[in-house]
């Protein structure tokens, strides 16, 4: 296992040149290739994108009004769906793409695009807008056989019932053009990706959907400059010593642009980690941390615990409120499923025993007689030690 | 206690780590070689680290209470006797050689251009670590493992002062109180032990600064990279190329900020077997076999599923250590595990409650995701692709061909689990393809340059200029 102790001869100035004009020509080469295929219409369309404001907007089933610049949705209808609508007269044939402007949209919401248009007026038309990040991302709509004529009236239709509240900025429908779909491109690249509980099994790169990933679309670009400056390379007759030089320095340009992105990232989420926790002590770091409310009451839990390990069964309906619960009780004996929602056999709880239940259903306490029951089992005698909305702790009598 | 506390964390390992690889280290060696003192210095804290937690074993097997005067004493008299066998061998720290090695960072042997790229390098590594740390130093123990298994441990050990027992549902309920229980109560208690360790010294459990070790991790791994790579004979500005390469990975970075889980660890300790391992083949030493040993010993004593990996570096090192019958070996290993596999999709037998069986399922397309679409290694498998078809000439001849075997098993390793996701209850781990990945790409990237090195060197020989014609 050795290498050279020598560097590759340097490249001449002229092998440097070819390749900048190479990375260059496959960086445009690339671009328009795709603009070929992701624009629908025209690369420049004269017309400007046409855009709703949250006041124009009707709420037509949920609750909610308008604050600031803001559609703010408080509540879905009885049915659990939300729908906003707005009136609109324009082309489908030159506006091929419609985007809401919506944030906090419930994690996994079913959400729709709903239109009619002029050709069949009493048909109402719908396709589906993936979500992502609490967003409503753009919708391409230029394949759509119902996408034609003028489109009267569009609307977006949420059909999961909200658990905070949603806020609408508006509507555009947009041309599409070259320029709009390279910012959407930019915006997914740059989009702000946070830790989340997958982040150490998967980076994805900016936003979670994205219509051209970047590390495809450099290595793309690396392969048809090192490819472009062979062939040039050898059409003009010279050298291919710097073949080595020119594979490195495209490889290491490739590099550093996700690179660049990656710290642009980081340094976000630096500025968001710090704006939640600095200054703050440990105590107060668990209470604004995603379990803030669980760690409360654990702390209440722990001042009626014994000072040495007691056994403690801890149920709740989330996998991570279990695990997180006994990770916040250790040096406790803590037991608990750590994949599904499975409370012990009563036979198994001995007296002095302790039990914490957070936000689990199928669990009663009935006071007067101090008896817990769960799951339908034989109920079992029961002290209630600490409780607060939705959490308890008992201890086995 | 905080900052203090965190100095005699990392640095009483540290020094027991350094201490202990420089009294195995050769006669001839000289911190002033080229890569050496960062060797030891990245290597040190990986070893200080196992040599730590295997003290805190043997306290805990002794029946004696762990506590930070416990295991401090025992480092420091372990570190006292590392550091006489050194002054024993000669190989005493000379400042000067340490001066000198440090004065190689000024790289005044370079021109203004390559000088200007590794500044700009250096700066743009520090920017990296500076983020890192603030991003670790600020936020409490987040990833899910992290939390469910390891430091859970981690804490019962603090808190009690004894490294209790975990057992699993049955034997926590039959237990009645001796048993502790979480999600992984049978994965090694090394990375846990580290964690109880820091507290210890912190004087208090405090799962923001516990995450720091992970940052020295980051760090250690980066010098032993460079060292490595140095000491194979890369210029410096290539070594550190190839070094940021490795640490700016986005799910390293990942495993560096999101502290607590064991991938970063086992990474580091596959790299430095492997190094050592291609070492021991050219010095035959008992000194370097033990530096070998340890490295190697430590991938099962991490993480449960290190033991694959502890496979993986068998071929190569055979083939370093036999290199006339390296290709013979390779062949053999290669045949071995194809035909293992090919009797494993066969079967339907069970050895322990564990299936024999595996269905090959490759799920192409979540690879082609994972690997070249997600910016999970930006183009980390698109140049070991690349380097492999360009320079695979180079890459098997006889200096290449042990590091090139080393490489190839990890990543059939990771090729496996991908291709037969049952392999996850042979494991005992169900870590993710991208995680098992992360193991062997430090030394995927060390590869990758070493092969690019010796290929662009006879490639540069065997081009001779056209002549141009006037």
């Amino acid at each position: 296992m050795s290498a050279s102790e020598n560097p590759p001869a340097p490249a001449p100035r002229e092998d440097g040149r070819r390749l900048a004009i190479s990375l260059a020509i496959a960086f445009l080469a690339v671009g328009l290739a795709y603009f070929a295929i992701a624009v629908p219409g025209t690369w420049f369309p004269s017309r400007s994108p046409l855009a709703w404001s949250a006041s124009q907007l009707s709420l037509v089933r949920g609750t909610g009004s308008v604050v600031g610049d803001e559609l703010v949705v408080t509540g879905s209808a009885p049915d659990g769906s939300v729908l906003v609508s707005i009136e609109t007269d324009f082309r489908t044939d030159q506006y091929p793409a419609v985007a809401w402007a919506a944030i906090d949209l419930p994690e996994g919401a079913s959400a729709r695009l709903l239109w009619r248009n002029d050709v069949a007026p009493t048909r109402l038309n719908s396709v589906a807008i993936a979500v992502e990040s609490g967003r409503p991302l753009p919708v391409a709509l230029e394949g759509s056989a119902a996408w034609i004529g003028r489109a009267k009236g569009i609307a977006l239709l949420v059909a999961t019932r909200l658990d905070r509240p949603l806020r609408i900025r508006g509507v555009v429908a947009k041309p599409m053009g070259m320029v709009e779909v390279a910012r959407d491109r930019a915006s997914e690249w740059l989009a702000f990706e946070p830790w989340t509980g997958e982040s150490v099994n998967k980076i994805v790169g900016g936003a979670d959907l994205q219509d051209l990933p970047l590390p495809a679309l450099v290595a793309a670009i690396v392969i048809i400059a090192v490819a472009l400056w062979y062939a040039w390379t050898r059409a003009v007759r010279r050298s291919l010593r710097a073949l080595p030089f020119a594979a490195v320095a495209a490889f290491i340009a490739g590099w550093f642009v996700l690179d660049a992105r990656y710290m642009f990232n980081l340094s976000r989420q630096v500025a968001d980690t710090s704006a939640r926790y600095r200054g703050l002590d440990l105590r107060e770091k668990h209470l604004a941390a995603e379990d803030g409310a669980l760690f409360g009451f654990i702390e209440n839990a722990r001042a009626v615990l014994p000072a040495t390990p007691a056994r403690i069964f801890v149920g709740a309906d989330a996998h991570y409120f279990r695990g997180r619960a006994a990770y916040h009780l250790y040096p406790h004996n803590v037991f608990y499923d750590p994949v599904r929602d499975a409370m012990p056999r009563p036979e198994v709880l001995r007296p002095g025993d302790y039990m914490l239940i957070y936000q689990r259903h199928g669990t009663q306490y009935d006071v007067a007689t101090k008896r817990l029951r769960w799951d339908g089992n034989a109920p079992v005698s029961a002290a209630l030690e600490a409780s607060d909305t939705g959490a308890s702790l008992f201890r086995i009598e | 206690m905080g900052t203090a506390g965190l100095v005699v964390a990392v640095g009483l390992p540290w020094l027991l780590g350094i201490a202990w690889l420089r009294a195995l280290s050769q006669g001839g060696d000289s911190l002033a070689d080229p890569g050496r003192l960062a060797w030891m210095l990245g290597a040190g804290w990986f070893a200080g680290v196992l040599l730590l937690t295997l003290l805190m074993r043997a306290l805990g097997t002794i029946g004696a209470r762990l506590s930070l005067g416990t295991i401090a004493s025992a480092t420091l008299m372990t570190l006292a006797f590392v550091a006489w066998i050194a002054w024993r061998r000669g190989r005493r720290l000379k400042l000067a050689a340490v001066r000198s090695s440090l004065q190689q960072l000024r790289v005044t042997n370079l021109g203004t251009g390559k000088r200007v790229v590794w500044f700009a390098l250096l700066g743009w590594l520090t920017l990296r670590a500076a983020l890192l740390l603030a991003e670790i130093s600020t936020r409490p123990l987040f990833p899910w493992d992290a939390w469910s298994r390891v430091a859970s441990k981690a804490r019962v050990y603090y808190e009690l002062g004894r490294v209790m027992p975990f057992g699993d549902a049955e034997r926590w309920i039959a237990g009645s109180g001796s048993v502790w229980f979480d999600a992984g109560p049978h994965d090694p208690v090394t990375i846990p032990l580290l964690q109880a360790w820091t507290a210890f010294a912190l004087g208090r459990w405090d799962d923001v600064l516990l995450a720091v070790p992970w940052w020295f991790a980051g760090v250690a791994l980066a010098l032993a990279l460079y060292g490595i790579l140095r000491m194979a004979g890369l210029g410096a500005l290539a070594a550190l190329a190839a070094t940021w390469l490795a640490v700016s990975l986005p799910l390293l970075d990942a495993h560096v900020a999101l502290a607590g889980y064991a991938e970063i660890f086992l990474a580091a300790f596959f790299l430095l077997a492997a190094f050592s391992a291609v070492q021991f083949a050219i010095t035959r030493s008992r000194a370097s076999a033990l530096v070998a040993l340890l490295f190697a010993c430590a991938l099962p004593l991490v993480k449960s599923s290190g033991a694959f990996w502890l496979v993986a570096l068998i071929p190569g090192t055979a083939a370093a250590l036999q290199p006339r019958r390296a290709t013979r070996i390779a062949l053999t290993a290669a045949g071995l595990v194809a035909a293992a596999l090919f009797a494993a999709t066969r079967t339907r037998a069970t050895i322990a409650g564990i299936p024999l069986h595996l269905d090959f399922a490759p799920a192409w397309p979540t690879l082609v995701e994972n690997f070249l679409l997600l910016d999970n290694w930006h183009l980390l498998w698109l140049g070991v692709a690349a380097v492999a078809a360009m320079a695979w000439r180079v890459a098997i001849t006889a200096p290449l061909l042990p590091l090139t075997l080393l490489t190839g098993a990890g990543i059939a390793y990771v090729f496996a689990i991908f291709a037969f996701p049952m392999l996850a209850a042979w494991r005992g781990d169900s870590s993710t393809m991208n995680r098992a990945a992360l193991v062997v790409a430090p030394l995927a990237c060390a590869w990758m340059a070493l092969t690019l090195a010796a290929w662009s060197d006879r490639w540069s020989r065997r081009e001779t200029p056209i002549p141009v014609r006037t």
